[in-house]
């Protein structure tokens, strides 16, 4: 970091930051007002995840830690690797429709939560308090409202390979849908409202603008993405378990910067809410009636690994991907000793968000800079290096 | 505009619990992991028994358990012979270690269900007696947090305090940016090595008499991260740098993974109000 003019000053924040908040590095070069140049070192938190992986002895254990790499998108990597683990043991077309309906519901439910926390960080970053509450307090009422029936606020717990972990039935999936309905209505009316908030709207507009081609140089993904004009959303360029069959309006802004990173994140509310009707629809259509079919058992996964090894479609490979709240989540597994996956390989959109986010907010104002962190809300517990 | 926000405000309401001085928990929640060794097969001694597993017929809940929280060993003796197997004091259950899965409760419900989420507010006895174990804070209580390698779902948990349902401020308690006014430090992670000596700095410059919470199983033992390499990933608990300061500091295990608001509200309370036993 060189300085660039008379005045220039370097100081670090991190890796303990105030209040709540991932350890992590910064180094800033600033003028007072103006952020020249940042530096971001994570590493406080290597957890060597890839090492811990491959010392679980079971494939169980290996999803309880890969839910646990990165807290709030839980259910999204653990979809992720069961679908990665599913291709590998060739059980990627046996899946029963419904099954993969419920998970196209929590992954859609883990979704509208993360973003309506989101929201409230956004907006308590622009010191617009109440709403940031009242955002919050709906978040909550989705945590609680996941503990009630799934026995995890994280939606923890509940994935498996080819199956479901949780006694679910049809009516509790109508109840959880209700109450998701309302919620995202009362939030929806917080937005209008907020929406009208010019104080709010003028200190996320033009902060920490970034244009497509940066976007595109940084292979920036999910939420951030979409915000600079590049529609990637593998949902819909590369659909996976139902999605194909949804007709996904794109959710694509252009000025690249907060303001259109908070519009995403409520457009993409409305979608997921879409999505969860749909898959609703389908769940009565299909004469689904209870999680029980679909529990899966040691005894029962033992046995169908084994008959596919016998089979002999397990493949040396296997490839799975989500699309996640801040963007795709990959997997990738390799070596399968009968027991568990030897190697695991978990890519989270943050790693190349981070790169946008340090490119992003050179040249901004110093007191933007919690708007802009804000909005890329990117995890420094999923980047484990 | 300050106005509109401030009557849509007001017009929302108090929506905050009524806790502690009521229990209005919307429907309980887990806190614990309740065993019924009535129900339990080694108490019946029904099956077969076998030989290789010590005599005891059946250890699936030990076996699923991914962080050795179980230990069926440690509560029923091997019995002379095939029957009924005697029991030793201590429990089943390493209270600390558990991280709520549910694997063994899926497990058992299959068997003999004698393993149950229980939905009490059942806090752990801070397993290491400091010096002071009273009231030590005379007012407001200052929180200072710090994350040595969490997922982030902690982290998430203490923010959710501070929203209008926990509402922590109406109780007095703050979350301070500054160790040297914090009176507790609120640890959360596995205690990486890159952490290992920021979290030493940290606690040098938090004035005592003070209090230690180590929340979540991750800053307890490691919790699901806990492996056999020699970087860190170890926890709190069992750290020799820790031993001396189990003795001079006031020492609070918060386990579960990650523990549920309500607990962490109801240690920091116990802690404001001195009501350790």
């Amino acid at each position: 970091m060189q300085k660039r003019f008379l005045g220039d000053y370097e100081f670090i924040w991190g890796p303990v930051r105030k209040g709540v908040s991932e350890s992590i590095l910064y180094e800033f070069l600033s003028s007072g007002e103006e952020l020249h140049d940042l530096n971001i070192t994570f590493g406080y938190k290597k957890r060597n995840t890839k090492s811990v992986l491959a010392e679980k002895s079971n494939l169980y254990e290996q999803i309880q830690t890969v839910e646990r790499i990165s807290g709030l998108h839980a259910f999204s990597a653990s979809l992720s690797y069961c679908l990665s683990a599913e291709d590998l043991l060739g059980l990627k077309g046996k899946i029963h429709e419904n099954l993969q309906l419920l998970r196209m519901f929590f992954a859609e439910a883990e979704r509208l939560r993360n973003h309506i926390e989101n929201l409230s960080e956004i907006t308590e970053a622009t010191y617009i308090q109440v709403p940031s509450a009242l955002y919050g307090y709906y978040a909550e009422m989705l945590k609680q409202l996941f503990l009630k029936f799934l026995n995890s606020r994280y939606l923890m717990g509940i994935n498996t390979i080819s199956g479901f972990m949780k006694k679910l039935s049809l009516d509790d999936v109508k109840f959880i849908l209700g109450s998701i309905k309302s919620i995202v209505c009362d939030v929806k009316e917080i937005i209008r409202k907020n929406i009208e908030t010019k104080s709010h709207i003028d200190r996320l507009k033009t902060t920490g603008k970034i244009d497509m081609k940066a976007a595109k140089q940084f292979c920036s993904k999910g939420v951030v993405a979409k915000s600079a004009g590049i529609d990637i959303d593998l949902r819909k360029t590369k659909p996976y378990l139902l999605y194909g069959g949804i007709k996904l309006k794109n959710v694509e802004l252009h000025d690249g910067d907060g303001f259109s990173r908070y519009m995403v994140r409520i457009e993409e509310i409305t979608q997921s809410l879409c999505i969860l009707e749909y898959c609703m629809e389908m769940l009565k259509k299909n004469k689904f009636d209870n999680t029980s079919n679909y529990l899966m058992n040691r005894r029962d996964l033992d046995k169908i690994i084994m008959d596919s090894m016998k089979k002999g479609n397990t493949r040396k490979h296997g490839f799975g991907y989500v699309e996640s709240s801040e963007g795709p989540i990959f997997c990738y597994v390799k070596d399968f000793d009968g027991h568990i996956f030897k190697k695991i390989n978990l890519r989270y959109p943050f790693e190349s968000n981070y790169k946008l986010f340090t490119h992003g907010v050179k040249n901004t104002m110093m007191m933007d800079f919690n708007i802009n962190e804000a909005t890329y809300n990117f995890s420094v517990a999923a980047v484990d290096k | 505009m300050a106005f509109f926000w401030t009557y849509n405000g007001l017009k929302f309401g108090i929506k905050s619990v009524k806790f502690p001085k009521e229990n209005d928990f919307y429907d309980g929640f887990i806190s614990s992991i309740n065993f019924d060794e009535n129900k339990c097969l080694n108490s019946k001694g029904l099956a077969n028994l076998s030989e290789k597993n010590g005599d005891l017929t059946c250890i699936e809940c030990e076996s699923v358990c991914p962080t050795g929280a179980i230990s069926l060993h440690d509560i029923y003796s091997n019995s002379s012979g095939k029957g009924k197997a005697s029991r030793k004091s201590g429990g089943a259950l390493d209270t600390n270690r558990c991280i709520f899965c549910g694997l063994c409760v899926d497990t058992c419900s299959d068997i003999a269900s004698a393993i149950n989420y229980g939905k009490d507010l059942n806090l752990y006895t801070p397993p290491f007696p400091g010096n002071d174990r009273g009231k030590i804070f005379k007012r407001s209580l200052f929180v200072k947090h710090i994350d040595t390698g969490s997922c982030g779902a902690c982290e998430s948990e203490i923010n959710a305090l501070s929203n209008p349902y926990y509402n922590i401020h109406r109780l007095g308690i703050f979350i301070t940016p500054s160790p040297r006014f914090a009176d507790v430090l609120l640890v959360t992670g596995t205690y990486t090595k890159e952490m290992s000596d920021i979290f030493f700095n940290v606690l040098e410059n938090i004035p005592r008499p003070r209090y230690i919470v180590l929340m979540g199983s991750c800053s307890l033992f490691g919790g699901i991260f806990k492996n056999g390499l020699k970087d860190g990933n170890d926890g709190l608990l069992f750290n020799d740098k820790m031993k001396k300061l189990f003795k001079e500091d006031n020492v609070v295990a918060l386990p579960h993974c990650p523990p549920n608001p309500f607990e962490i509200l109801n240690v920091l309370l116990l802690i404001k109000k001195g009501d350790f036993k």
